[in-house]
């Protein structure tokens, strides 16, 4: 069960901001994306999703190409999505949140019973409109959403942004309990380095739109400096 | 006390019927943004087929139960050969349904005639309210009209197209990224704002004329309500009708028709200054 890239190219009409992409994401597995601002790793995440054009090279799940289908389709085809600033419905509650999660796996209803055990406080909030969430909450909340359409892999970008350290922290762990417990392989493009060091299984880095380098994760846990050179921070 | 009271059931009524004409409206424009000038005519095309199955069957209960099928698959095809291509450009969606209104319109006058044609309706008694003789078509008007809004609301908060149909509004490409086939969306709500607007020219049919023309009396006091009460809920578009239609009846009674329009203009002209979102929007906020 993989989530593989080859060639891919993508870009918003002016040629690609991404090229040569070659990239497996594995069941369980965490792939953290990192690079400086501008080298396309948003753009990446939304060329998977659909939400930025593909000019080149192919996406494909457990051998189903996806490359040219339209976004709803590769949700239901088993890609989670949490885009940066999160995007949670804020007029919306947290319950009616959850529940257009679910249409990935069940577009009729969406009716299913959901496990929140791992969200405790979404369970306690479930009847309060999102906006009115802390940040860490609709964190938790855009994570539980794209959870809740029992997706194969989770697409995350920067889900530290604009959250407490104490909270990244139990993303962190919440991000390796669901790829340890649930097999979910995560492509994680991240901007914070601890984090990416800590739970991922790759690091790769994204240089001008195309792959530079590939680092293991146990290898980077041991020497972070490596990929701190790197990134010139 | 009984001119009062016929006052006040006349302008009951008549701000029924304004709210039971605009709700598709609002639906096709809240939801969609998309100002839709062919409502008029989605509405007389209700009319018409109520006026279509009464000669042919005899029943205008059958009638009244198929305009908003028939209409509703008209918005259907509607929507796939010209609304889809219009979303994001305003002025040419202005445009396109604009032509849409002429070309139903004149299909109406070949296919029927110009002239005016009656809809007998299913009832022709009066009801006594408080001593007072009323006509009951005209309550069963307002009946529709609240069972209209009450289902148009259930619809959209507690059902999943209602949840898809909000999600879509707020932000569409989430939406999408969480597997709602957001086209699909777009297709059935324009659908369901042409199958209001034909349910309201059926059950309006009776005690109008039906002409070709009979869409447009109704419109101008539609678009202004949803001017004055604003989209951002359903309950502004009600609080729009009650201010139009209230107003238009009170006045054009005590005073005169003309001066009911002149209020009515002058009060959307207010109301767009201080609330360029309706009432519905909040005040406009100074820099």
């Amino acid at each position: 069960m993989s989530l593989e890239l080859r060639g891919l190219a993508a870009g918003y009409g002016a040629g690609p901001i991404i090229a040569g992409i070659d990239l497996d994401v594995h069941a369980g597995e965490i792939v953290a994306v990192m690079g400086r601002n501008g080298m396309g790793k948003t753009t990446l995440l939304r060329a998977l999703m659909g939400e930025t054009r593909i000019e080149g090279g192919s996406v494909s799940l457990d051998g189903r190409r996806l490359e040219r289908l339209p976004s709803h389709a590769i949700a239901r085809a088993g890609l989670g999505y949490v885009p940066q600033g999160r995007a949670i419905f804020k007029d919306l509650t947290v319950a009616e949140n959850l529940r257009l999660g679910q249409f990935a796996s069940n577009p009729k209803t969406g009716n299913r019973e959901f496990d929140l055990s791992v969200f405790p406080v979404l369970k306690e909030r479930a009847r309060q409109r999102a906006g009115t969430l802390s940040g860490g909450e609709q964190q938790q909340l855009a994570i539980a959403r794209a959870l809740a359409g029992d997706p194969r892999i989770v697409l995350l970008d920067e889900p530290s942004e604009g959250v407490q350290p104490s909270i990244v922290e139990a993303i962190g762990m919440l991000l390796q309990r669901l790829a340890a417990e649930r097999t979910i392989g995560i492509l994680l493009v991240e901007q914070q380095l601890d984090l990416a060091v800590d739970i991922a299984d790759r690091t790769v880095l994204l240089e001008k739109g195309r792959i530079e380098a590939v680092f293991d994760g146990r290898e980077l846990r041991r020497d972070p400096q490596r990929l701190v050179d790197r990134l010139g921070i | 006390m009984d001119a009062a009271l016929i006052l006040l059931l006349d302008t009951t009524n008549y701000v029924l019927a304004v709210i039971l004409v605009a709700i598709g409206l609002v639906v096709i424009f809240g939801l969609m943004r998309i100002i839709n000038m062919a409502h008029g005519e989605l509405f007389l095309l209700g009319a018409y087929a109520v006026l279509v199955v009464q000669q042919a069957l005899g029943s205008f209960w059958l009638g009244l139960l198929s305009a908003p099928i028939v209409v509703g698959l008209c918005g259907l095809v509607i929507e796939v050969l010209v609304i889809r291509f219009v979303y994001t450009r305003f002025l040419d969606a202005i445009l396109a349904t604009w032509g849409l209104s002429i070309l139903i319109k004149q299909a109406v006058v070949l296919a029927f005639g110009p002239q005016s044609q009656v809809v007998t309706p299913p009832f022709d008694v009066s009801l006594m309210l408080l001593g007072t003789a009323y006509p009951a078509y005209r309550l069963f008007i307002m009946a529709m009209a609240l069972v209209l809004v009450a289902a148009t609301l259930a619809l959209f908060l507690a059902t999943p197209f209602g949840l898809k149909a909000r999600a879509t509004i707020a932000d569409r490409k989430m939406a999408a990224c969480l597997g709602i086939d957001t086209r699909a969306v777009d297709r059935w709500t324009f659908a369901l704002g042409a199958a209001l607007a034909g349910f309201a020219g059926a059950v309006m049919a009776p005690i109008m004329s039906v002409d070709p023309y009979m869409g447009l009396g109704f419109l101008i006091p539609a678009f202004l309500t949803i001017l004055v009460g604003g989209i951002g809920n359903l309950w502004g578009p009600l609080g729009g009708a009650a201010i139009v239609g209230g107003g238009d009846t009170v006045i054009s009674n005590l005073i005169s028709p003309v001066a009911a329009q002149i209020f009515v203009l002058a009060i959307a002209i207010v109301v767009i200054r201080l609330f360029p979102q309706g009432l519905a929007g909040g005040a406009r906020r100074n820099r």
